[in-house]
């Protein structure tokens, strides 16, 4: 367990233990149950605002974007690692998606006791902010998982390598960031907007990309 | 069946007999590389997939040393029909996965029309510039024989193919879950654009590594703008070859009207995104 742990805080040892092809060492599972275990406890800080009963099916749909991101990139990742000579292969590649996603849960638990307070202290009127806080938190342990995955990706390539594929591994993780907020998109609400009832998942109207798209439409029209 | 067999057994002279290299026409058989062996595919054609993606090295090498070029060939041709067809179906049914309407036989012609298409695409495109590559790397001194050459271009396009059949699932699942053609229409060329750069970056590698001249470095000039003809043919057949996805207010048509160019419809969707 210990050896897990450091193979998460530092990407040399993580490297190591992804590339080992010893089924039974259990570190996937220990990754996956990490992951699961983050963002549970995250969902839950964010479920609080509407009730406990809300809390509890949030935290147990919170892990769903992770699993979901991970059958989904699992296949490009192995090929784009195949085409570039990296020799990882597939059981790697699982285990690489399941370290950068585990990174992703860390700091979003670390993130939880904020989080939670946040949400407790907010009234309804301030919906729109608190959501706002989220999504600022949520991009923060993104964008600390992007760092995480980019150290491993070092650690693992030879340093040739690395140079040529930093425009490729830029734009996986630009399209693991795209597709992971599709899926939290999809399977909102997390907070829950005051005022209407609690639904497990909302109805698909529109898709993040198309709210991202009138975003931009919005500000540029400013 | 006979095919079948015939397969196998070429498949068996690349394993068995032809373990020595050939000489070819008049040419000097090239020096040994140390250290890698020959190919060996594998009977079932998902592993020959995967092995291309895992032993590049040793099909280069069998290509280098001109061993069961035939094989090979063949090999790529059947890999790049097969992911082709996997992305084209995802590719096709865009209209039906995100529910829009269009009748349920326009959506199944489109399935099937593009994923015939999509193989085509990049099967036309290396016929197109197979010869000019041919002759240009002649020119540079790179004393590559033509059926190696056509499997470089062949092993290169496969390559292609399979990154862009990787990302199906990703296609699959934004067709799935959102609306917007438009959308739709720039992640599919997003997809082809980064496949077409995996392409292109390992086309250059093998080149280089079967050629083994590095006076083809010296002319990085003129390998670039290969590069730029073997993409912009690309483009341009897949303009020419359109509708891949097929908008949802038009009805099904093998192929659209020519007018303006793949440029002009890039800018166009870029505009109307942001408008």
């Amino acid at each position: 367990m210990l050896m897990w742990w450091r193979g998460l805080l530092y990407p040399n040892e993580g490297a190591r233990l992804i590339l080992s092809e010893n089924k039974q060492s259990g570190f996937l599972s220990f990754l996956v149950i990490l992951t699961c275990l983050g963002s549970i406890a995250y969902g839950l800080s964010m479920g609080l605002f509407t009730s406990w009963s809300a809390a509890f099916v949030t935290a147990l749909k919170a892990p769903l974007p992770s699993l979901c991101l991970a059958m989904i990139m699992v296949l490009p990742l192995y090929v784009h690692n195949g085409v570039h000579n990296d020799k990882i292969y597939v059981n790697a590649s699982l285990r690489f998606i399941f370290y950068v996603l585990s990174a992703n849960a860390i700091t979003l638990l670390s993130l939880s006791p904020i989080a939670c307070f946040i949400t407790l202290t907010t009234s309804a009127q301030g919906y729109p902010v608190l959501v706002g806080i989220h999504i600022g938190l949520i991009a923060l342990a993104g964008l600390a998982a992007g760092v995480a995955g980019r150290a491993l990706w070092y650690g693992l390539i030879d340093a040739q390598a690395q140079k040529k594929q930093r425009l490729f591994l830029f734009f996986l993780l630009l399209i693991s960031g795209a597709v992971y907020i599709q899926l939290v998109w999809l399977f909102r609400p997390w907070v829950g907007s005051p005022g209407t009832s609690f639904t497990l998942f909302r109805a698909q109207d529109h898709s993040a990309v198309d709210a991202f798209i009138r975003l931009v439409q919005h500000l540029t029209s400013q | 069946m006979h095919e079948q067999n015939s397969d196998q057994h070429n498949n068996d002279q690349l394993n068995s007999e032809e373990t020595t290299p050939r000489e070819v026409s008049g040419m000097t058989p090239p020096p040994l590389t140390q250290g890698i062996p020959l190919a060996e595919l594998p009977a079932s054609w998902f592993a020959r997939i995967n092995y291309l993606l895992i032993y590049r090295d040793r099909i280069l090498e069998s290509i280098r040393q001109d061993v069961g070029l035939g094989v090979i060939s063949r090999t790529m041709i059947v890999i790049v029909a097969i992911m082709g067809l996997v992305y084209g179906l995802v590719m096709g049914g865009t209209n039906l996965f995100q529910g829009a309407d269009v009748s349920l036989l326009d959506n199944l012609l489109m399935i099937v029309t593009v994923a015939l298409k999509v193989p085509i695409l990049f099967l036309l495109t290396l016929l197109i510039v197979l010869f000019p590559i041919f002759v240009s790397g002649t020119l540079l001194g790179s004393r590559i024989s033509f059926a190696q050459t056509a499997a470089i271009l062949l092993t290169s396009s496969a390559v292609t193919v399979t990154v862009l059949a990787s990302m199906a699932t990703v296609s699959f699942f934004f067709a799935l879950t959102t609306q917007s053609y438009t959308f739709m229409k720039l992640l599919h060329v997003m997809f082809f654009g980064y496949a077409g750069v995996c392409g292109i970056s390992f086309l250059s590698f093998a080149y280089r590594k079967v050629s083994l001249d590095r006076s083809l470095d010296s002319q990085s000039f003129v390998f670039g703008l290969w590069l730029i003809l073997y993409a912009f043919v690309g483009t341009q057949l897949a303009w020419t070859l359109r509708p891949f996805i097929g908008a949802p207010s038009m009805e099904f048509s093998l192929f659209r009207p020519r007018s303006g160019s793949f440029y002009e419809e890039l800018f166009k969707i870029l505009t109307t995104m942001l408008d």
